[in-house]
């Protein structure tokens, strides 16, 4: 395991999903620093320290919603994929729709993983788990 | 039908009204071929009258000639007389070769060219004396030897031929006037009534044309509305489906989450309501899945291909692996065919019906699936037969509507949309789906599907 928590950007609007993955997140003792977007336009400012955000910490993971105000998750994922400084960063698409083209737009435009979030809370603590452990901790992710 | 019996209607009219044409064409013909009969009569009849009149001209020629000479001894009568005599002789044997009856006239009652035979001759024995004896004692001869009657006789004659002719030309003309009138009538009439029909079968035609332009206008919007209504259901459906698995996740989440925490500090009674409560959230899920798999068999058609029945079964039969194996089942199948299909739907309507076989059970069942296929003409006939607890027959007619199932939750899970599932599949596909069955006797669902190729 590595030394330091790891830092996550959680792009979500819905609260009581954001406290669901914080205490899924919790529950599968994953050490994290979770850092919040509530729509598409703030978690751009936060991943490119615009505005406010000129202290906020660089992700190893972005945890992304689809359905956001603003900007949604797709347009998020195709600027972040645009960007040099942003691209190695791996996004792990976590929404409720699994509708086919949904899956295949966000793989097109360079998801790392796309994840439907099951209903059953035991389910979604097991895939917080496994993203932990996947990208966490089996991964070797470019060093920032 | 109405369609049809107008065109049919139209038909017979555009056929009268040649009919009628033909009817008039003939009439029209034969009218003016008696006309022309009745005009060749009246001139024969005009060239007989001329011959009379030649007749009479040329005997009051004679008679003037011999008179003038006996009168006035003056040469040039006896050559008047002889001219006259000469083109007497020609008329004569023009007018004895006309027989009278040819042309409508009765014979005469008296011979009329031994008449004028008789008559020249009277005349030319005056002349003989008038040169032998002198022109007075020709004076006495012509007195006591030429009679009157003859002549009397020959003019009365000639009238009464005059007359007769005379009447007859105008009988002629008036027959002929009459009929060209009733030819021309009958004409207008013919050409009235063959138009009305040609018009009123042209206004059916273009009345059935202008109904169907009408009925295909109405078909095309109905389609259009159609395929926007699909569309929107389509989207109503997955809208329906994404956000409402959003505020399902939420509720079903929480509460478990709530049942995580504070397991120790809720009693027995609230760990059963949060159970409920979770197995509520989890039931709907399925059911909005089902849904949207429902909607979308037409809506998320694939393009029909050759589908290999056999593997589709096999993937299918991988898929319900854990089922299969956990209730120990056996799944046996006859050689099953190629046809031409969705590959996708093809596993969804067997994974319906063969995952029905295991779950229909009874509790300690084990299930027994044969799925068969046989050829009927240009269609397969699929079954898929089990030993399960079998239908009650009264339930055959509403058991493949959406939402209607035969048992409850506790029972037999699910969400009563399996076999709409499989009709909209089959049906798309231009099939058939029915059941056979009977309560305790296990059940036979059959299918068919076109065949692909013609049979030998």
């Amino acid at each position: 395991m590595t030394g330091r928590p790891i830092e996550i950007l959680l792009v979500e609007d819905n609260a009581g999903d954001v406290r669901l993955t914080c205490e899924a997140l919790r529950d599968a003792h994953v050490r994290n620093n979770l850092s919040v977007a509530r729509d598409g336009a703030e978690a751009m400012a936060m991943l490119r320290k615009e505005r406010i955000y000129g202290e906020a910490p660089r992700p190893d993971l972005v945890l992304l919603d689809l359905n956001l105000p603003k900007m949604n998750g797709q347009q998020v994922l195709a600027t972040m994929k645009t960007d040099p400084d942003l691209l190695r960063i791996p996004v792990v698409v976590l929404t409720t729709s699994k509708a086919e083209e949904d899956v295949l737009r966000s793989y097109d435009l360079h998801a790392n993983a796309y994840i439907t979030k099951p209903v059953d809370f035991d389910q979604f603590i097991k895939v917080v788990k496994s993203i932990d452990e996947f990208w966490l901790t089996v991964v070797t992710l470019p060093r920032k | 039908m109405e369609w049809l019996s107008s065109r049919v209607r139209a038909t017979w009219m555009l056929g009268s009204c040649l009919v009628v044409m033909l009817i008039i064409g003939i009439a029209a013909g034969w009218s003016s071929l008696k006309t022309e009969h009745e005009h060749m009569q009246n001139r024969r009849l005009h060239d007989f009258e001329r011959l009379v009149s030649d007749v009479e001209i040329n005997i009051l020629l004679m008679v003037a000639g011999q008179r003038n000479y006996l009168i006035t001894g003056d040469a040039r009568y006896p050559a008047l007389y002889a001219q006259a005599r000469q083109s007497m002789a020609v008329t004569l044997d023009e007018f004895a070769g006309f027989n009278p009856a040819k042309i409508g006239l009765s014979a005469p009652r008296v011979p009329i060219v031994a008449l004028v035979v008789d008559r020249m001759a009277e005349l030319d024995q005056t002349l003989l004396v008038a040169s032998d004896a002198g022109r007075a004692e020709a004076m006495r001869t012509l007195k006591t030897r030429e009679d009157p009657k003859i002549m009397m006789t020959l003019h009365g004659e000639m009238l009464a031929l005059h007359d007769q002719a005379a009447a007859l030309i105008g009988g002629r003309q008036n027959a002929v006037h009459a009929q060209s009138y009733r030819t021309t009538c009958l004409i207008a009439i013919g050409l009235l009534l063959s138009g009305g029909l040609a018009a009123t079968s042209a206004g059916m035609l273009r009345s059935q044309i202008v109904a169907r332009e009408t009925a295909e206008i109405k078909l095309r919007e109905r389609q259009t509305e159609l395929t926007r209504s699909n569309a929107d259901l389509e989207q109503f459906a997955s809208i329906a489906s994404h956000d409402l698995q959003e505020p399902l996740r939420m509720v079903s989440s929480y509460t478990q989450l709530l049942q995580r925490r504070y397991v120790d500090k809720l009693d027995a009674e609230a760990n059963e309501f949060i159970g409920y409560a979770v197995d509520g959230a989890k039931r709907m899920q399925l059911l909005i899945i089902d849904l949207l798999q429902f909607s979308r068999v037409a809506s998320r058609a694939k393009p029909m291909e050759p589908v290999d029945l056999e593997s589709a079964l096999d993937d299918t039969l991988k898929d319900l692996e854990i089922c299969i194996e956990g209730c120990g089942g056996v799944v046996t199948h006859d050689p099953l065919p190629t046809v031409s299909a969705d590959p996708v739907q093809m596993r969804q309507l067997l994974l319906n019906l063969i995952g029905n076989a295991m779950k229909f059970q009874a509790p300690d069942g084990k299930p027994t699936v044969r799925v068969s296929a046989s050829r009927d003409g240009a269609r397969w006939r699929f079954g898929v037969r089990d030993n399960g607890i079998g239908i009650d027959p009264q339930y055959f007619k509403n058991l493949f509507q959406i939402f209607k199932r035969l048992h409850t939750g506790a029972e037999y899970p699910g969400t009563g949309i399996g076999l709409a599932l499989c009709r909209k599949i089959v049906e798309r596909h231009g099939g058939r789906i029915w059941v056979e069955s009977a309560l305790g006797k296990g059940s036979t669902f059959l299918f068919t599907l076109p065949a692909m190729e013609t049979p030998s």
